[in-house]
This record gives structure tokens, C-alpha cells and sequence, in this order.
């Protein structure tokens, strides 16, 4: 489903963010991204979505070649995954209704159909009841919520999320991942860069761990603490049959 | 694009324009200001052309024949000039030497008559106007060759060369000089738009993260260009005919003579004003064009 291989990318700057790096990411998998601040998890998820383009080698998300996708077809590989990020990106002005539904307009969905996807979405998150509120009057769990929904309504079979619990209470962390895990068991691909180990260690998922661009670790069912330990433990990234026994569990 | 998305978008501009009321209010402020300098400076050349075009009409090529010629045969010369010019003569008139005196006398009454028609001290006088003022030369040569002909005034004696050359200066320098002004007013615009870009990039931001392809997020502001060049072309439009009509009543009433050198038909206005909002309207365009497109290639 997202597939790195040997890739780089060194931004005007002359930062190195990325170092060839090779990862593959199955689809239905949940994957964390841990490691330090600056060490290119960012990086790594803003080429999933081409935000940025890889100075050196390959980046396939769902059988399409990012780095060589024509500028005018970004938008149609961006409508096949959904974006959460850690200061949630809602427009201020519009409801959470309308933030979820703006997904939609830009699309050009046919109103009948958002007026069908739209609840969905909110109800996937549990936030039908604030459907009608503006992010202002929305907690910040409940603003993270609304931007998953709206991540989600156009059905994308990927969600990358950067650091989703950043602005959040534990509580609210611990409800946001809850709500990730549920999307990955319905089939979505989610990858998630985060610093929160308390999530990472509850979960005990796919744990990549980066360092200095480089991955550093990639292990099944670790924990942040011990992810660039245990070797014993490490699971192969192309070992799907564990990944999809993860999935049904 | 089908029809619910360019609803969507006529929706959310209406909005966003009502939304960002001081951002809107600036950038239609300054596209009045814009328009009403370029107006203003469109409309002095205008002025200036027309002034030197009319006076160069005014002007004629004066042409004396020699004393002791006769009336017929300053005739012969005007009906060779009118045969070789034909319809470029807007008007050619003979002047007798004794309607010559009487007008020299007439004019100058303070002059004893000591018997100037016996004198005789003026020749038969030939005067031509062209519809065409710069084929002067050709009608001069044409008479200075002229075994009749004792003096032709035209050119620099008659002040016409000077007057054409203004002209044709006015001609070349108002173009350049608007062609200037309508950049300078474009990139006024255009940044005024980039102001409004940037003040919603986040929105860009979202849109783009949600799939919106840039011709979807390019095409509200296009309109809100279109919109703010338009309603400050109007306005800007409308305060600079406002003004000059005012100037234009206030020079008839104290300097009547120099009204007829001014432009003021109501029809020549109404092209003006046309112009300007047209202008205003492609200003508006292709400033947010510009900028749009620049935040989203840097984006």
C-alpha cells in the first residue's frame, strides 16, 4: 500500500531530512512513526500525501508512483488519503458539519451524496450531536475528531496522521487512538507519526523508529521504549500474515 | 466544472467577500485609486491629442502669389492643387488682393487711406486646408515651384510643424504612458490580492490537503478579483467623471474660448468610463490570476 524504497530527501535549505530510507507499510496495517523531534517523520508522511517530492529514490502509495505523478494529478492521489494533523486544520468560520462536508464540495460530490456521507462520518467519530458547532465551541479532542471525520468522508483507504495527540489531555489521546484503531479495523491503512509513548506502549503495535532520517528500528507489537531493542522480536515489514491476523484480531 | 461546484463557489466567494469586509474594502479602495490616476492621466492626453489635433486641422498653407499676377492665373495653380490633391483638400479658398486689403484695412482702422487700391499693396492670397495635416510638404512644394508663386507659409511659419510633431508625440507618449500606468495599476491590484491570498492561506492550505485541484481553488479568487476590479473601476470611474465635468463647467464658465478644445461629448465620456471598468475588470482578473497562481506554484 505505501512502499519507500531507498528514498532521500534533502530540503533548499541543504537539511537532510531523509536518508535512504526503505519502509513498506501494508495495506489495512497500523503503524506508528516514533523517534525525536527533526528526525524526518514528517518528512516521511509529507511524501505520502506529496506535500514533498523525494530527492532520491521511490515512493509508491497505492500502486502510484508519488515522486512521478503529474502536478495536476496530485489532488486526485490526495483525495485517496485522509490527513489528521496535530493543530487539526479546521476552518474556523464553519461548523463541524460543514468543515467535514468541505471535503466533499471540493470534490464536486453531488449534494444529495454529502448530505448521506456527512452524518456518517460525524457518527463514525461520535459527534453527531455537535454537528451544528463551530471549532471554537469544541474541545480540542472533539476539534481532532472532526478533522478525523473529515478525513474520512471521502472513504480513502489511507489515513497518515502527524502527531493527532499533540494539542491533547491524555484522556482525549487515549479516545483518538481508540478512534484510529476502530478506522484500521474497518480496513483503512493508518500510519501515525507521534512523541506519545504512554499510546504507543498501550497499543503494542507496528513501531517504526526513526533517527537522524534514518529507520532505526521496525518491530511488531513493540513499545517506544523498546523499540530499537529486542531484535529478537522484529518482524519483517513484508510479513503480512501476522499484520493481517493484527487487523481481524 | 459542473454546475453544484460553481455554485459552491459563487457561495463561498459572496461569503468570503462579506467575511474579509476590511480586506474587500482595501482592495476595492485601491482599485478605484488605480483606475481614477490612470483615468485621469488617460483622460489629460486625451485632452492634449485633441487639442493638437483640432489646431492642426485649424492651420493652413498660406500661399502669396507674385504682385503683378493675375486673379485667373492664381485660379489655374488652386484648380492644379485641387486636381493633384483632390480629396485630401478639406478646403481651399482664393483670396483676391482687394478682399485681402479690406480686411488688412478692417483690422487695422487706424491706418489713413492714402490710396492703398491704386497701391495695390497686396498679392492674390491662397489658403488650404487639409484633411490630412501632415501632407503640408507635398501642397508647399508643389506651390514653391510655381513660377507665380512669390511665398508659401506653411510648416514652421504657420507653427504646424511643431503642432504635428506634439501631436504625434502625444500620440506615441500617451500610449507608452498608459501602457505603463495600466502595469503599474495591474501589479498594484495584483498585490492587493496577494495581501487577501495570504491572509487566507490557511484555507488554500486545507483545500489542497482535501484534494481541491487548483483550478477549483483559483477560480473564488478570480472572482473576487474580477469583483473588486470591477466595483473599483466603477467607483474610481465615476469619481473621475464626477470631477472632470465639474472642471470642464467651471473652465466654460470662466474661460468660454478654450471649451471647444476639450473633450466632454457625452459619448466620448461614456467610452471612457466603458474603458475604465473593462480595464478594472481585466485588472481584477489577471492580478488574482497572477497571484493565485504564484502562491500555489510556491506552495
Amino acid at each position: 500500500m505505501i512502499e519507500f524504497v531507498d528514498v532521500s530527501l534533502q530540503y533548499p535549505n541543504g537539511t537532510q531530512a531523509l536518508d535512504r530510507v526503505s519502509l513498506t507499510i501494508q495495506k489495512g496495517e497500523f503503524c506508528f512513526l516514533v523517534g525525536p523531534s527533526g528526525t524526518g517523520k514528517s518528512s516521511l508522511l509529507k511524501l505520502v500525501y506529496r506535500e514533498e517530492t523525494p530527492t532520491g529514490g521511490q515512493v509508491v502509495v497505492a500502486d502510484t508512483d508519488v515522486a512521478a505523478l503529474p502536478r495536476r494529478h496530485v489532488p486526485l492521489l490526495r483525495r485517496r488519503i485522509g490527513v489528521v494533523f496535530q493543530d487539526f486544520r479546521l476552518l474556523t468560520k464553519k461548523t463541524a458539519a460543514e468543515n467535514v462536508g468541505y471535503a466533499l464540495d471540493v470534490i464536486g460530490l453531488p449534494r444529495r451524496e454529502k448530505h448521506r456521507r456527512v452524518p456518517k462520518a460525524l457518527e463514525l467519530v461520535d459527534l453527531v450531536h455537535k454537528a451544528d458547532a463551530y471549532p471554537d465551541e469544541l474541545s480540542g479532542g472533539e476539534q481532532q475528531r472532526v478533522s478525523i471525520a473529515r478525513a474520512l468522508v471521502n472513504n480513502p483507504p489511507i489515513l497518515v496522521a502527524d502527531e493527532p495527540t499533540g494539542n491533547l489531555d491524555p484522556d482525549a489521546s487515549w479516545n483518538i487512538i481508540q478512534l484510529l484503531s476502530k478506522i484500521n479495523i474497518k480496513g483503512t491503512t493508518v500510519v501515525v507519526a507521534t512523541h506519545d509513548r504512554d499510546i504507543v506502549n498501550r497499543m503494542a503495535r507496528r513501531v517504526v523508529t526513526m533517527a537522524d532520517g534514518r529507520v532505526v528500528a521496525d518491530r511488531q507489537k513493540a513499545s517506544y521504549d523498546h523499540s530499537d531493542e529486542e531484535p529478537e522480536e522484529q518482524v519483517g515489514p513484508s510479513d503480512p500474515v501476522l499484520r493481517r491476523g493484527e487487523v481481524s484480531r | 466544472m459542473n454546475f453544484r461546484t460553481v455554485e459552491f463557489q459563487i457561495v463561498e466567494t459572496s461569503a468570503n467577500i462579506r467575511r474579509n469586509g476590511l480586506m474587500t474594502a482595501a482592495a476595492i479602495t485601491n482599485a478605484a485609486a488605480c483606475l481614477f490616476v490612470l483615468g485621469a492621466f488617460a483622460l489629460a492626453l486625451w485632452n492634449l491629442s485633441s487639442m493638437t489635433e483640432k489646431l492642426s486641422h485649424e492651420s493652413r498653407i498660406r500661399v502669396f502669389f507674385i504682385k503683378d499676377v493675375e486673379l485667373a492665373e492664381a485660379k489655374d495653380l488652386e484648380q492644379e492643387i485641387v486636381a493633384r490633391f483632390g480629396p485630401e483638400i478639406d478646403e481651399s479658398v482664393l483670396i483676391p488682393r482687394e478682399e485681402v486689403l479690406r480686411n488688412f484695412t478692417m483690422e487695422h482702422p487706424s491706418i489713413p487711406d492714402v490710396g492703398l487700391e491704386e497701391i495695390k499693396p497686396f498679392p492674390h492670397e491662397l489658403q488650404i486646408k487639409l484633411r490630412d495635416p501632415e501632407r503640408w510638404r507635398e501642397v508647399t512644394e508643389l506651390a514653391r515651384a510655381d513660377g507665380r508663386v512669390d511665398e508659401v507659409r506653411s510648416g514652421r511659419e504657420s507653427g504646424l510643424e511643431p503642432l504635428l510633431k506634439l501631436r504625434r508625440m502625444t500620440r506615441i507618449g500617451g500610449i507608452v504612458l498608459v501602457v505603463f500606468l495600466g502595469f503599474a495599476t495591474l501589479l498594484t491590484i495584483s498585490n492587493t490580492i496577494r495581501l487577501t491570498i495570504y491572509a487566507r492561506r490557511r484555507e488554500i492550505g486545507i483545500m489542497q490537503l482535501v484534494g481541491a485541484t487548483t483550478r477549483f481553488i483559483r477560480f473564488p479568487f478570480l472572482l473576487e478579483g474580477v469583483f473588486h476590479g470591477t466595483l473599483g473601476a466603477l467607483l474610481g470611474g465615476a469619481a473621475l467623471l464626477g470631477g472632470y465635468t465639474s472642471v470642464v463647467s467651471w473652465i466654460a464658465d470662466t474661460i468660454p474660448a478654450f471649451e471647444k478644445w476639450l473633450v466632454y461629448g457625452v459619448d466620448q465620456l461614456a467610452i471612457l468610463f466603458a474603458g475604465l471598468v473593462v480595464s478594472g475588470l481585466l485588472f481584477g482578473l489577471i492580478g488574482s490570476w497572477i497571484s493565485v497562481s504564484r502562491h500555489l506554484e510556491s506552495g
